[in-house]
């Protein structure tokens, strides 16, 4: 069966059905999304207005029997925080859904005539759209039961708390977890302000009786999915007993703290003497005590083998909140000097309850005490900030905003943003590798822009020191160019550190692909295809107006030292804009 | 000689050997002249349970490259011990201070892997 484009108009609230035209049809994912904002969407409209469009489009191997970890849905869009192309890429069950109601991609456009709220309901027999007026205000845990309650089989559901209801630019969008919780966020970018302009308050997904997802070539398919799960299985940091298995991403609380590298008190200081107490340690610690519903080992989407998420419950072992990331963790706590795992847990919970990307969020917050409205380490006042934007009171709003407007509206000059997105959890004066990825990627600061695959794979081995500040903006751009492969596969990221040091692993992740997808496609291939993406969304900025001074770390980071190694950002501009200059040979 | 004070944090399964669970952290004092190696001896640190070691913010052991152990310690040193079983992905270690015992070894065996475990390297 040919895949289709589900196209949904808000502005007559009609929907149709049409085969992946021929020029999208190598693309799925980030891929997908991006050509089809590069196509579709001009890259000079306002964000919140009619021309912009929400695509959501599941990964090549989304849906597919047993591909390991595969369950990641990329969310695309022109971002209101950034101003640029956009695409932030959640866990949870749609992913798979959406796949196997044949579904290439849903487009969002339009905006509703009457000016009222929709929520939409998408199955095999169509989709439909119902007033969603009784469900304005609720935070995301609330509407997630509701859905379960009203309608059948364990749907997706995708929506959007009161922040994305206000349009503010750190809107994130909530999707379900196999518990349906709304913990797995596409949060950065303010995407759920681009869902709530199109009038759609949430999007549930009933895959029953759908046809599924075909199979091109089985036996490649199935060979390059046991490759991968081994490998998988295999490597230190995914396999059960692993690093990400015994602590999840928070496991990197402490190494980074050691290392000098941890953003502390509003990017003022590199270490932070209560990491500690906010790791992923702490929290496994407390997981074990208090049993429960306690889980160290959880799965976001049904399939992954990873199992990086956590379910942190209260003293009672009743449910708190699933997940603390280590960039939550970070951004909530050690960028606010806060040491309480506790005070982290509840303002997880609002964020993901009210719709907020947890690192702006905690980053936002950290602005606010840097201009003194409230003192570092302030828990109490801290948790006020979510109830001003909760209410939409003009503070909160501003809040809601994002780094950049809350810096400006509080006169705060050490702003660690790029292109409007602001940083996370690695500090680039001390972990320079990072800072060429931020400052160069469409996607504004953003750590998962980058990610590392094999230097010999990827045609860099032997050709690039890495110990030298010239060649990191050369491997910064092979790194753009593998992660924006993974992200157009539907697998997660972590398959990122089995596929580096395990060859066997790395060929059959492109085994699998181009097993679901008879797409011809090899290890060969991918860092040339992801190159493809990274230059459609390369394009699509310049056509909005950004330059090579987009390109830049704020500058407060080249004037200010970082304790303990009190470096500066030394970074020479002319190495940063060789790191797109193929984009115009 | 005077001794130097020297706090220590270990993480992980390590972190038994002083009693933690996951965790533990603690002040020691060793003699002016002592190494990085000789606070590994002195907690009877089985080096074959290591992954990251770090002396004052400066990585000296990778998983599967424990290889920095003469790096002499100061007075108010800093040592964090990572168990094995840790994650540090090269993209977010990229630029960061390393012993030069670490750097020469790492250019030898590939700066940018993940991990080392498992790799034949020469003694």
């Amino acid at each position: 069966m040919t895949k289709q484009i589900l196209r949904i108009n808000m502005s007559d609230l009609s929907a149709k059905y049409t085969p992946v035209p021929k020029k999208w049809a190598r693309w799925a994912g980030r891929g997908l999304t991006s050509a089809i904002i590069v196509d579709e969407v001009d890259p000079t409209c306002h964000p919140l207005g009619p021309n912009n469009k929400l695509v959501i489009a599941p990964g090549w191997v989304s849906g597919s029997p047993a591909a390991p970890s595969s369950g990641r849905t990329s969310f695309g869009g022109k971002s209101p925080l950034t101003g640029g192309i956009k695409e932030a890429n959640s866990g949870g069950l749609s992913s798979q859904k959406i796949a196997k109601l044949g579904l290439a991609a849903i487009i969002l456009e339009g905006m509703p005539k009457d000016g009222k709220w929709y929520s939409i309901f998408i199955n095999k027999e169509g989709v439909q759209f119902e007033d969603a007026s009784d469900l304005m205000g609720k935070g995301m845990y609330e509407i997630d039961t509701l859905m379960w309650e009203k309608y059948p089989n364990k749907p997706a559901v995708i929506g959007i708390g009161p922040v994305g209801e206000m349009k503010l630019s750190n809107a994130g969008i909530s999707v379900n977890d196999p518990e349906n919780e709304p913990g797995r966020y596409a949060g950065r970018g303010g995407l759920g302000a681009v869902m709530g302009a199109r009038g759609v308050k949430v999007m549930v997904v009933d895959d029953k009786g759908g046809p599924g997802v075909e199979i091109a070539n089985k036996e490649l398919f199935t060979e390059g999915r046991k490759k991968l799960t081994a490998a998988i299985g295999e490597h230190d940091l995914t396999k059960k007993d692993g690093g990400l298995w015994n602590f999840g991403t928070n496991v990197l609380m402490n190494i980074i703290n050691e290392a000098g590298g941890l953003p502390t008190r509003n990017f003022s200081a590199g270490q932070f003497e209560g990491a500690a107490k906010i790791s992923g340690e702490a929290v496994v610690e407390n997981i074990e005590a208090r049993g429960g519903v306690g889980v160290k080992h959880h799965a976001c989407h049904p399939g992954c083998i990873i199992q990086c998420s956590s379910i942190y419950p209260h003293e009672d072992g009743t449910p708190f909140v699933s997940v603390i990331e280590y960039e939550t963790s970070w951004a909530l706590g050690a960028n606010c000097g806060i040491d309480d795992i506790e005070y982290i847990a509840h303002a997880t919970r609002e964020c993901n309850d009210i719709g907020l990307d947890t690192i702006e969020a905690g980053n936002t917050i950290a602005i606010a005490m840097d201009a003194g409205y409230i003192e570092f380490g302030d828990k109490e006042g801290a948790l006020k900030t979510f109830d001003e934007i909760r209410n939409g009171t003009p503070l909160g709003r501003v809040l809601g905003q994002g780094v950049e407007a809350t810096a400006k509206a509080f006169g705060v000059y050490r702003v660690p943003t790029v292109k409007g997105q602001s940083m996370p959890a690695y500090e680039p004066r001390a972990i320079k590798g990072i800072g060429v990825t931020y400052a160069t990627t469409a996607m504004g600061a953003d750590h998962t822009s980058g990610y590392t695959i094999a230097p010999e794979i990827a045609g860099v081995g032997g050709k690039v020191d890495p110990l030298t500040d010239t060649d990191k903006a050369s491997l910064s751009l092979t790194f753009q160019a593998a992660t924006a492969f993974i992200d157009s596969s539907g697998y997660c990221l972590f398959i990122a550190f089995p596929i580096l040091d395990i060859a066997e692993g790395w060929a059959g992740m492109a085994e699998s692909i181009a097993g679901v997808t008879g797409l011809d496609i090899t290890g060969d291939d991918v860092i040339d295809i992801g190159k493809e993406v990274l230059k459609m969304e390369r394009l699509f900025n310049e056509a909005a107006g950004f330059t090579s001074a987009d390109d830049r770390l704020p500058e407060f980071m080249r004037n200010e030292e970082l304790p303990p190694h009190n470096v500066k950002w030394t970074m020479a501009d002319e190495d940063l804009d060789q790191v797109y200059a193929w984009v115009h040979e | 000689m005077q001794n130097h004070k020297i706090n220590v944090a270990i993480y992980g399964k390590l972190a038994r050997i002083s009693g933690g669970r996951h965790l533990a952290i603690m002040d020691l004092e060793m003699p002016s002249s002592a190494h990085l190696g000789d606070l590994l001896d002195q907690l009877e640190i089985p080096i074959d349970e290591t992954s990251y070691i770090f002396l004052d913010a400066v990585l000296c052991d990778v998983p599967g490259l424990t290889i920095t152990h003469d790096e002499p310690l100061k007075d108010g040193s800093h040592v964090g011990i990572f168990s094995q079983g840790y994650m540090w992905p090269y993209q977010y270690r990229d630029g960061m201070p390393m012993s030069p015992a670490l750097t020469a070894a790492m250019k030898k065996y590939g700066v940018m892997r993940h991990t080392y475990t498992g790799l034949k390297t020469e003694d």
